[in-house]
C-alpha cells in the first residue's frame, strides 16, 4: 500500500513537472494595453491590428526560432485601458499573472507611464510602440535608466523629433529660423527645445514666440516673422492649430519654408475642397514611416495590412507591427524566454528589416536609434521628401 | 513702427468684436445684477449656425454672394435670441421670481453655460473653417463700422426711446419700475435678447475672414475677455464696453505682434494686471460714474 502510494506521488509529480515544462514551452506569450474605447481609440485600435498582423504574419511563417525550437506566438491578452495611468497599471498586473514572456504597450504616453511604474518591479521586457514622451524610458530627470532598464520603444522619442529637424534646418542652409510653439502643450514645448537646442548649436540664429490655447487667429502672430526676414518657421503642434498657422502665413505674404513633427499627420485632411493648398508644398514634417513609401519593406506591409484591414495603415498600426518584431528578433538573438536574458538582447541586439526604419538600428537607453522619415507634399498629397 | 500699426490695427479689430459682445454682458448686468455666463455659449451657437447655414447655402443659387452671408448672419442672430430667451425663461426668471440670491443665479449661469458647451461639443469637436467672404482687410473695417453704428443705435435707443427708459428705469430700482406699470419681465428678457444678437453679430464678424473655429470659440477662444472688457469699462455703460473691448482687443494684438521679444507669454498677465489697476483706482471701471445711471 504504501509502495503504491510513493509510486503515485512519483508518478503525479513526473507528470506535472512535464506537463509544468510542456505549458512552458508550447508558446511565446505577448501582452498587449491600449485604448479601444474612447476619444483616443482609433490610436489603441490601429496598435491592435498592426499586433494582430505581425503576430499572424510570424505564426505563418512557423514562429519564431528559441534555440532551434520553432514556437508560435499567442497574443494572450490586448487590454483596454482606456488610455488611464492606473487601469494600464493594472492591466501589466493581469498580463504578468498570465505568464506573458514581452508585453507590446502601452499605447498612449500617460498609460504606458503608468504601465512601467508596474512593468520594473517585474523586470519583464516592455516594447511600448508609441509612446512617445521623453520621460518613459529614462524618467522624468533622464537618469533613471538603471531602473526602467527593461523599458524600450519602437517610436522615436518627442524631442528627437526637435533635434532631427534643427539638423536637417542647418543642413538646408537655414540661417534665420523661427520658432512659433504652443506654451500649453508639452508636444509642443519639448519639441521647441530640442529644435533650438540642435539648431542653434549648428549656427543656427533662432527666435522663439509663444501662443496659448486661447489663440485660433494667428495673423499678428505673424508679424515679426514677415518683418525679420526668417528663411525658416518651426511650428510644433497638432495638425488642427499647424493648419490654421500656415494657411495664414502663407496668405500674409510668407515665402519660406515651414518645418513641423508628427503631430502634423493630418494637417492634409484640413484642406478644404477646392482651396489651393500650394503653400503646403514649402512644408516638411517629421513622421515615423510613411505608407506610399517606395521601400520594399513598408510595400509589403501596406499591402498585408490593406488585405486584412481593408485600409491604409496609419503610423501607429506601423509601430505595433515593428514592435512584435523587434521582441521576435530578441528572442532569437538570446534563444530564451528569461525576461533579463530578453531585455540584454534588447540592450544590445540590432534590429533590422522594419517598417519603420529603413536602416538596422540599435537601442540607446532604450530609444530606437532610426532616422525620422521626412514628408513634404506635392499636388494635394503627401510625398516623401529627399 | 510698421509692426506697432499692424499691432493697433489688428488689435482695434478685435477690439471691436470683444466690444460688442462686452455690450451683451454690460447691459445684461446693469439691469440683473447678474454675470451671464452663457453669454459665451450664445457665441458659440451664433458662430456655429452662421457656419452650417453658409455651408449649405454655397451649395445653393446664393453661392459666395453677399446674401449667403446676411442670410447666416440673421439666421444665427434670430436663433440666438431665441436661445437667450429659453435660457431666461427657464433658467434664470424663476430663480428671480423665487427671489433666490445674486449666488445663485450666478451657479446657474455657469452650469447652462455647461450644459451648452455639452452640446457642442458633442455636435462638432473638430475644427471648422467658416468661408472665406472678405480678406483681412475689409473685414476690419466691417469690424470697426459695425460697431461704431451700433454702439451709437443703442445709445439712442437707451436713451431716447420708451423702451429705453424703462430699461434705465427697471436696472435703477426693479421695484419701483414695477410700481410705474412697467412690465420687468419683458424688459429683462428683451436686455437679453439684445445682447445675444450682438454676440451673433461679433462673432460673424470675427469668422468672416475665413478664420478657423472649434466649439471653445465662446468659452476658450474669446473666452472671458468681453467679461473682462465690461469691467474695466464700467458695468453698464454702453461707450464704457467698447472702450474696455478696444483695450483689450488692443493689448492682446500688440503682445502678439511683438511675440517674438516673449510678450505673447505674458497677455494675461498684462490684461488682469490692468483690470486689477483699474478696479483698485475706479472700481466701477472707466466710465461707470454712477450706479444710478446704469442700463
Amino acid at each position: 500500500m504504501k509502495k503504491l502510494f510513493s509510486l503515485l506521488v512519483v508518478l503525479l509529480l513526473v507528470c506535472s513537472v512535464v506537463g509544468c515544462k510542456e505549458k512552458e514551452a508550447e508558446t511565446i506569450k505577448l501582452g498587449s494595453s491600449g485604448p479601444l474605447s474612447g476619444s483616443v481609440s482609433i490610436y489603441g485600435l490601429a496598435v491592435k491590428e498592426g499586433v494582430e498582423l505581425a503576430v499572424e504574419e510570424i505564426n505563418a511563417a512557423g514562429g519564431v526560432d528559441v534555440d532551434g525550437k520553432m514556437m508560435k506566438l499567442e497574443l494572450v491578452d490586448f487590454v483596454n485601458d482606456e488610455a488611464d495611468a492606473k487601469k494600464a497599471a493594472a492591466a501589466l498586473t493581469s498580463l504578468i499573472s498570465k505568464d506573458v514572456d514581452v508585453v507590446v504597450g502601452a499605447v498612449t504616453s500617460g498609460a504606458t507611464e503608468g504601465l512601467i511604474a508596474e512593468a520594473v518591479k517585474h523586470g519583464v521586457p516592455v516594447i511600448t510602440p508609441t509612446g512617445t514622451a521623453d520621460k518613459l524610458t529614462v524618467g522624468d530627470n533622464g537618469d533613471e535608466r538603471d531602473v526602467r532598464y527593461n523599458v524600450f520603444r519602437a517610436c522615436f522619442y518627442d524631442s528627437y523629433q526637435g533635434k532631427f529637424m534643427g539638423q536637417y534646418a542647418a543642413d538646408q542652409g537655414v540661417k534665420k529660423a523661427y520658432v512659433l510653439y504652443n506654451n500649453d502643450e508639452d508636444y509642443s514645448k519639448g519639441l521647441k527645445d530640442a529644435f533650438v537646442e540642435t539648431a542653434t548649436a549648428n549656427n543656427v540664429n533662432v527666435v522663439t514666440a509663444a501662443y496659448s490655447k486661447q489663440d485660433k487667429d494667428f495673423n499678428a502672430f505673424w508679424v515679426p516673422i514677415l518683418e525679420g526676414g526668417y528663411d525658416c518657421v518651426y511650428v510644433p503642434d497638432y495638425y488642427e492649430n499647424v493648419y490654421n498657422i500656415l494657411k495664414t502665413g502663407y496668405a500674409k505674404g510668407y515665402e519660406g519654408v515651414c518645418y513641423g513633427g508628427d503631430g502634423w499627420d493630418g494637417v492634409i485632411k484640413q484642406v478644404k475642397e477646392g482651396e489651393d493648398a500650394s503653400f503646403l508644398e514649402n512644408c516638411f514634417y517629421t513622421n515615423h514611416y510613411f505608407g506610399e513609401s517606395e521601400s520594399p519593406a513598408v510595400k509589403t506591409f501596406v499591402e498585408k495590412y490593406q488585405a486584412k484591414y481593408g485600409s491604409i495603415p496609419v503610423s501607429f498600426a506601423a509601430l505595433g507591427y515593428d514592435a512584435v518584431y523587434i521582441a521576435k528578433q530578441a528572442i532569437e538573438a538570446c534563444d530564451s524566454l528569461e525576461y533579463d536574458a530578453v531585455v540584454e538582447a534588447l540592450t544590445t541586439g540590432t534590429f533590422s528589416g522594419l517598417v519603420t526604419s529603413s536602416t538596422p538600428f540599435t537601442f540607446n537607453n532604450g530609444n530606437p536609434e532610426k532616422a525620422a522619415v521626412v514628408i513634404t507634399f506635392k499636388d494635394g498629397k503627401e510625398v516623401e521628401a529627399e | 513702427m510698421n509692426t506697432l500699426l499692424e499691432g493697433l490695427k489688428q488689435g482695434l479689430e478685435l477690439g471691436s468684436i470683444f466690444a460688442l459682445m462686452a455690450l451683451g454682458y454690460s447691459m445684461v448686468y446693469g439691469i440683473v445684477k447678474m454675470i451671464n455666463f452663457a453669454h459665451s455659449e450664445f457665441i458659440t451657437i451664433g458662430g456655429f449656425l452662421a457656419y452650417f447655414i453658409t455651408e449649405s447655402l454655397l451649395k445653393s443659387t446664393f453661392g459666395n454672394s453677399i446674401w449667403s452671408l446676411l442670410i447666416a448672419l440673421v439666421a444665427a442672430i434670430i436663433v440666438c435670441v431665441i436661445v437667450a430667451i429659453i435660457t431666461e425663461r427657464f433658467a434664470y426668471r424663476p430663480l428671480r421670481k423665487k427671489g433666490s440670491s445674486r449666488i445663485t443665479a450666478l451657479i446657474t449661469a455657469i452650469g447652462v453655460s455647461y450644459i451648452f458647451s455639452g452640446i457642442m461639443n458633442a455636435i462638432e469637436p473638430e475644427q471648422l473653417q467658416f468661408h472665406k467672404f472678405v480678406d483681412k482687410n475689409t473685414s476690419f473695417y466691417i469690424a470697426i463700422i459695425t460697431t461704431a453704428v451700433l454702439l451709437a443705435l443703442l445709445t439712442f435707443f437707451v436713451k431716447k426711446t420708451k423702451i429705453g427708459i424703462a430699461m434705465r428705469a427697471v436696472s435703477e430700482n426693479e421695484q419701483a419700475a414695477k410700481l410705474m406699470g412697467i412690465n420687468n419681465n419683458f424688459i429683462i428678457a428683451l436686455t437679453f435678447m439684445i445682447g445675444s444678437a450682438l454676440a451673433a453679430i461679433g462673432v460673424v464678424i470675427y469668422l468672416l475672414d475665413g478664420e478657423c473655429f472649434t466649439f471653445e470659440i465662446g468659452s476658450v477662444t474669446i473666452g472671458l475677455y468681453p467679461f473682462v472688457a465690461a469691467v474695466i469699462g464700467g458695468i453698464g455703460s454702453l461707450p464704457g464696453a467698447v472702450i474696455g473691448g478696444f483695450l483689450i482687443g488692443i493689448i492682446r494684438a500688440i503682445t502678439q505682434v511683438y511675440s517674438n521679444i516673449g510678450l505673447s507669454s505674458w497677455v494675461d498677465t498684462i490684461i488682469y494686471g490692468i483690470f486689477v489697476i483699474i478696479l483698485l483706482f475706479k472700481p466701477s471701471g472707466l466710465l461707470g460714474k454712477d450706479v444710478r445711471e446704469k442700463v
